[in-house]
């Protein structure tokens, strides 16, 4: 039995034991998920039984105050986003508008640039994600399992650029990335954008490559297997819920990010949506049922992203940056 | 310490083949550091060396600069307004860390072991992170107001009875930047802690179980345990962006009142592009890079001795 | 790690930084060049607005199609920039890159430093004969941007600060809606009242850089009527007894409730948010903010608001604020540049129809158009004037004087200390930042 070690997660053959979540794509080991699958759940399993009649109570109730405060100002965006006008500012706020309408997001969606803004905001998202993720799963790789000169070194310098505040860069980033020639195209937003939030990626990464066990790497190698058929085929496929922690990270930080969009590109039509709805909220213009509108259909997306990306989470895929 | 620098797991049976460490001691690993390095190098190392270089200078964003030696960090010695912004960031950053790491790890306890309505919750206690910062942070604004509807809450539940000035009260002004940061961000520490739980297998809990541990116990010996690798991982991320703190404090209150939630990295960003003064600026950001630097090694040598 | 490895990774980073220097040298170097006088051929302008883009887009686009119908060879690249204070960001960025726009929408809040710093010209470098292209424009406006002697800027459209107040607290308070109050003495007697009366605040008067809403500088110069600067503009001299008596009754009010708490922090928009809830009597903006209440509220809330003009302060005149055009020293055709300019700012009755403003050029302010309704008279009818001082380090001196004014409503200063401070504070600011 392999749960009698604390690292916990191993099966008798070195492999995850849970590594079956990731069916098809684990290349190497689905022999040995399949067997340990009916085993796998334990935790829900028990659900019913871990909490008595009154802890459950006490928990739900805790949670739902919780939720309440979590959702309450977004319930608040969403209704207003129906309203036809005023009643934005009554207190306490109306939760049902009493005439409710699709006429703000007719009018925001009608406005020729917004769906621009909203296709920029999806390309330099999916763009920053990418290459964010791929860089730092390279290097996450070689961090991980390589015991090269100056990794640690390389390792801490790069963590120390991440507490740098963004407008201290901001002005000489600038002048590079014109420099570059990129004022005038989305990969002006993408390639900073996912240099700057780089090293939370490798962090998590390294934490998850390094977390793997010597054993799996062991078995690949002594089958002969390359260090890019290692990477790409044996370990890459363990990490996945890693890497979707990483890619919701700064795919999240992109999309909200309204600054370095702003001041790095020429003209309205290559804004993303977050630098795109202050036209709707700047002084002279904030209507609320407006910036509500957009609001919603600013979250949309990542809400879509959380909702396709969190099955990998709570499936029970091994996540090699959890592991102490 | 280490433990968050490099490590590699020891192998407990076989030592990897000879073939295997020498790829994997050898500089191999430089090579799939290229792009990364590229990266950080072009946009990120190589601007914060300008800005290495403007702290030397007067530059004021608009003219040719002159280098005027150690002055701004002279002034920045007895610039009032910039040590009540490093204590500022100093407060945000433990408030915003703490919480973050603490609070969801029994909310994601509670839902991992399955109580009611957990994928509701989940779901829900996730949405805050979606909301563009800029908008989220607008409408709380306005529900903090004096008139707004915290207060309208608080007042009508009699948990206070004079409406609190949260942006406008400088013992309260910090507070509440820091409070709207952990309620939209609680969310991503939340999956990070539900992803590391989902890792663990149930026989731990079974175990628990046949043992007699409640809740507690096993939340402590178990799940805490378990979950090191998680809360480093969030202590991290919780830190790096709470130092790095600027759309709520730009929204919210502007660093006031009286510069009571004015943290650094919003100072670099007024005195750089609202007053002209990139040098200034500049110093600012070496000195708190210099200062987080000092303190984490500081940190990490005291964990060495401490072990 | 070793001492060897150490050494290496200095003498790494010494390299790195001295090619950080090379081709950081379009900042240290100082590239720009002669005003390049602009030959034939095609000419293409990028035009700078801040804020337009959402609902006068038409009118914009339409404009930019008649100037280059009128100018062949002539193309506009319209970029409008979504927020004020970006603007500034955006701009200084542009500037450090080389990329800057032809014609640039600023404020006389950030035109001194470009001015002092010659990144942008002054109009006597483009044009022959500028004092009779003032003559065109309204004196109170054009001056705003005329910086030791020179113009800089040409007018586009400005506001002026008016009373708007809730004609229902009023009234629940036993005043007279039809006669808001007229100086100052008479705002504190109203709020006193609609907040004994009410319980509502009874005003709120923001202290951010929003110029036409009230900042310092109109509380002091404006309301108490007390200079900001001594005459050779070298030193602080608004701590005047007058000052302090003026900001002790803000402190009073801040203190017992008839003025918002609103005021110590928020921006222009929280103290419009608290007038659309009802929650307060009077604020002090422009009639540009009706038009936002009306898009805010329902038409039954909206029928209380009322504009009136401005209560009269000891300085005679209402605090401005004012959108005008600037030609940066990177332009490549800066003459082409002042004249769209020029045509701009005279389509500005069409922007005007559409919100409240004030227009730049005098002939179109005579336009019957501007006594047609209240909120518009009341643009026309006021004495304006720009109470903030035209120096570089403007922004600096408000943020230092904003600090200072809120520590004196919160009654953590007296506001005669609060005063000196601040005067300290400019005193050291005013020489440092020319």
């Amino acid at each position: 039995m392999s749960t009698t070690g604390l690292p916990g997660a191993m099966s008798t053959t070195g492999v995850p034991d849970t590594a079956g979540a990731t069916s098809g794509a684990g290349g190497g080991v689905p022999a040995a998920a399949r067997r340990r699958r009916p085993a796998r759940r334990p935790g829900r399993a028990g659900a019913g039984r871990a909490f008595g009649p009154v802890s459950r109570t006490v928990v739900v109730a805790v949670l739902a105050v919780a939720s309440v405060v979590a959702v309450g100002p977004l319930l608040w965006l969403v209704s207003t986003s129906f309203k036809s006008r005023g009643d934005v500012f009554s207190v306490p706020p109306e939760l049902i508008p009493t005439q409710p309408t699709l006429d703000n997001y007719a009018y925001v969606w009608g406005q020729a640039d917004v769906q621009r803004y909203f296709a920029n905001s999806l390309i330099v998202s999916v763009g920053t994600v990418l290459l964010n993720v791929a860089a730092a799963a390279l290097l996450g790789f070689a961090l991980g399992r390589f015991r090269f000169r100056g990794r640690r070194l390389l390792f801490l310098l790069g963590l120390s650029t991440m507490v740098i505040p963004f407008p201290a860069i901001m002005l000489p980033l600038f002048i590079a990335t014109k420099e570059m020639g990129l004022t005038d195209n989305l990969l002006g937003i993408i390639i900073p954008t996912a240099a700057m939030n780089l090293w939370l990626s490798v962090y998590i990464l390294r934490e998850a490559f390094g977390g793997l066990p010597d054993e799996l790497e062991e078995a690949a190698v002594i089958d002969g297997c390359s260090p890019a058929r290692l990477l790409f085929r044996v370990m890459l496929p363990l990490v996945k819920a890693p890497l979707a922690t990483s890619a919701i990270l700064v795919f999240t930080l992109t999309w909200s990010d309204f600054l370095w969009p702003l001041v790095i590109m020429r003209d309205h039509g290559r804004f993303t949506i977050s630098v795109g709805l202050q036209y709707f909220m700047s002084t002279l213009t904030s209507n609320w049922h407006h910036i509500a509108a957009i609001a919603v259909i600013a979250s949309l997306p990542v809400v879509v992203i959380f909702l396709v990306l969190q099955r990998f989470f709570f499936s029970d895929v091994l996540a090699g940056s959890t592991k102490g | 310490m280490s433990g968050t620098a490099l490590r590699t797991r020891p192998g407990r049976a076989a030592r990897p083949p000879r073939a295997w460490r020498a790829v994997r001691d050898s500089r191999w690993g430089w090579l799939l550091a290229v792009p990364a390095v590229g990266l950080i190098g072009g946009f990120v190392l190589y601007p914060a060396l300008n800005t290495l270089l403007f702290s030397f200078t007067d530059f004021n964003g608009l003219t040719p600069a002159s280098f005027v030696g150690t002055r701004q960090y002279e002034a920045l010695a007895t610039d009032a307004v910039f040590h009540r912004t490093l204590l500022n960031s100093a407060l945000i950053t433990v408030t915003v860390t703490v919480l973050l790491v603490c609070l969801p790890l029994p909310v994601a306890y509670w839902i991992h072991r399955g109580i009611p309505f957990r994928r509701f919750f989940r779901t829900v206690l996730y949405l805050p992170v979606v909301v563009p910062i800029i908008v989220s942070s607008v409408a709380w604004k306005w529900m903090l107001d004096d008139n707004g509807l915290v207060n309208h809450v608080l007042v009508s539940l009699g948990i206070t009875r004079e409406p609190v000035s949260w942006l406008s009260d400088p013992g309260w002004a910090i507070w509440s930047v820091a409070g709207v940061i952990v309620w939209r961000a609680f969310g991503i520490y939340l999956l990070i802690y539900l992803a590391g739980l989902a890792t663990l297998p149930g026989e731990h809990f079974e175990a628990a179980a046949i043992d007699g541990a409640g809740h507690v116990r096993t939340f402590a010996n178990i799940v805490v345990p378990q979950l090191r690798g998680s809360i480093v991982l969030s202590s991290v991320i919780a830190f790096v962006a709470a130092m790095r703190t600027f759309d709520e404090i730009y929204v919210l209150t502007g660093g006031g009142p009286v510069n009571a939630s004015k943290n650094t990295a919003y100072y670099i960003w007024e005195s750089a592009f609202s007053f002209f003064k990139f040098g200034y600026g500049s110093a600012m950001a070496v000195v708190l890079l210099a200062l987080v630097l000092g303190l984490v090694l500081l940190g990490l040598r005291l964990a060495r001795v401490a072990r | 790690m070793g001492p060897i490895k150490r050494r290496r990774l200095l003498t790494g980073g010494a390299l790195v930084l001295v090619t950080a220097v090379v081709s950081a040298c379009g900042v240290f170097g100082g590239t720009t060049g002669e005003p390049a006088s602009s030959g034939s051929g095609p000419v293409s302008l990028e035009f700078w607005t801040i804020n337009l883009k959402e609902g006068y887009t038409p009118y914009i686009e339409g404009a930019i199609r008649r100037y280059e119908q009128e100018h062949a060879g002539t193309t506009i690249t319209w970029v409008d920039i979504p927020d004020f204070e970006q603007t500034q960001s955006k701009l200084l960025a542009a500037i450090s890159g080389g990329a800057t726009p032809d014609v640039v929408n600023m404020t006389p809040f950030i035109l001194p430093k470009f001015a002092a710093t010659g990144t942008v010209y002054s109009l006597d470098e483009l044009a022959p004969d500028v004092p009779s292209i003032a003559a065109e424009y309204a004196p109170g406006l054009w001056d705003a941007g005329v910086i030791g002697g020179k113009a800089y800027a040409i007018p586009f459209y400005g506001s002026v600060s008016a009373l708007i107040y809730n004609a229902d607290l009023f009234r629940e308070a036993g005043l007279d809606p039809d006669k808001p109050p007229a100086d100052w003495d008479e705002v504190f007697a109203a709020a006193e009242k609609i907040h004994e009366k009410t319980g509502a605040s009874g005003f709120v008067q923001t202290l951010d850089d929003f110029d036409d809403a009230g900042n310092p500088s109109d509380i002091l110069a404006g309301q108490a009527g007390v200079p900001l600067l001594s005459d050779d503009g070298k030193k602080a001299a608004f701590a005047t007894p007058d000052a302090v008596r003026h900001l002790e009754r803000y402190a009073e009010g801040v203190k017992k409730g008839w003025i918002d708490r609103t005021s110590v922090n928020g921006g222009v928009m929280d103290g419009a948010k608290v007038l659309a809830q009802g929650k307060t009597g009077m604020v002090f903006l422009g009639p540009w903010i009706l038009r936002w209440l009306q898009d805010n509220t329902d038409a039954e809330t909206f029928k209380k608001f009322k504009v009136a003009v401005h209560p009269k302060g000891a300085g005679g005149a209402a605090n401005g604020f004012l959108q005008q055009f600037a030609v940066p020293k990177a332009s490549k055709h800066p003459k082409e540049a002042l004249d769209f300019a020029r045509y701009f700012s005279s389509t500005v009755l069409e922007l005007a129809k559409q919100a409240p403003v004030l227009p730049g050029l005098a002939s179109v302010a005579d336009d019957p158009y501007f006594q047609s309704s209240p909120e518009i008279k009341v643009l026309v009818d006021q004495d304006v004037k720009f109470y903030w001082p035209k120096h570089p380090a403007v922004a600096e001196l408000f943020a230092a004087l904003r600090t200072q004014f809120q520590a004196a409503l919160l009654g953590d200063k007296t506001a005669e200390a609060a005063l000196k401070d601040a005067a300290g504070e400019w005193d050291r600011i005013l020489p440092v930042g020319q």
